[in-house]
């Protein structure tokens, strides 16, 4: 199920914002939000990681009629993922630590 | 004179582009909904009610605006993920012939286990031979569309 994934710049963003707090379940919109990584390249992303199993997703708990909105997607790297992503991340000296530019 | 115009003008406008915002939140919801349309027919309810999810967070007409396309042009490459995906699953399975007389041979839906995705693409086969030799395995709903529509 482990494959590999072409990630770009963006997508290198969108990992490490996952990866910093990887218990908790993001939204494509916070995901978004947070990484100025738009829904026409994020989705696409989403899609590649949970297919390569680097993420995995469901729905928030809630009763769309009772809430009066769509239930949220959420997403979180497995463990896979979260090994791969530093990987990644590290080989490109984007790590989670000090920044490139700053050392 | 000249001021009653101004307030006249101002609140004009003010319905005017509160109006034309409310359409514009109108074609967002219409386009994200559309784009869905680009997936596959059992990947097309979620992948609906996650962007509309999304674009009910998005502040800000343009905003809305902006995801909606980006989903519009987004869609054909998650459909071409989830193409990519069942093609890889159908790679995946191999028929294998046992050489066993089956007493009983049941099917059942996966209520509890596994992901979502698994639950609605896979069915549990459980067969129990003559020598009583039990065995069971996951079948992929599709292997059965066939025999369906016969």
């Amino acid at each position: 199920m482990d494959q590999d994934v072409r990630l770009s710049e963006r997508g290198l963003r969108v990992l490490r914002f996952m990866i910093d707090q990887p218990r908790i379940a993001r939204s494509g919109a916070e995901i978004s939000k947070a990484t100025k990584v738009g829904s026409g390249t994020l989705y696409p992303l989403l899609a590649r990681l949970e297919a390569a199993g680097w993420a995995t997703s469901r729905w928030e708990d809630i009763d769309p009629h009772e809430a009066g909105r769509p239930r949220r997607r959420l997403y979180k790297l497995t463990g896979v993922g979260q090994r791969r992503a530093r990987e990644a991340l590290s080989r490109l000296q984007l790590g989670t630590g000090v920044p490139a530019w700053a050392t | 004179m000249g001021y009653l115009i101004d307030i006249l003008i101002g609140a004009a406008s003010r319905i005017m582009t509160g109006e034309l915002s409310a359409h514009v939140e109108a074609v967002a919801r219409w386009i994200t909904s559309k784009a869905a349309d680009y997936l596959p027919p059992d990947d097309r309810e979620r992948f609906r009610e996650e962007w509309l999810a999304h674009l009910n967070e998005t502040p800000g007409t343009l905003r809305k605006l902006w995801h909606a396309l980006g989903c519009h042009l987004g869609a054909g490459k998650v459909a071409g993920v989830l193409a990519q995906q069942t093609k890889r699953r159908h790679e995946d399975v191999k028929i294998l012939t046992v050489e066993k007389s089956v007493r009983e041979a049941k099917l059942f839906l996966l209520h509890h286990h596994g992901h979502e995705y698994f639950r609605k693409h896979s069915l549990m086969l459980k067969v129990l031979s003559e020598d009583e030799l039990k065995a069971w395995g996951i079948i992929p709903r599709w292997a059965f569309l066939k025999k369906e529509g016969e």
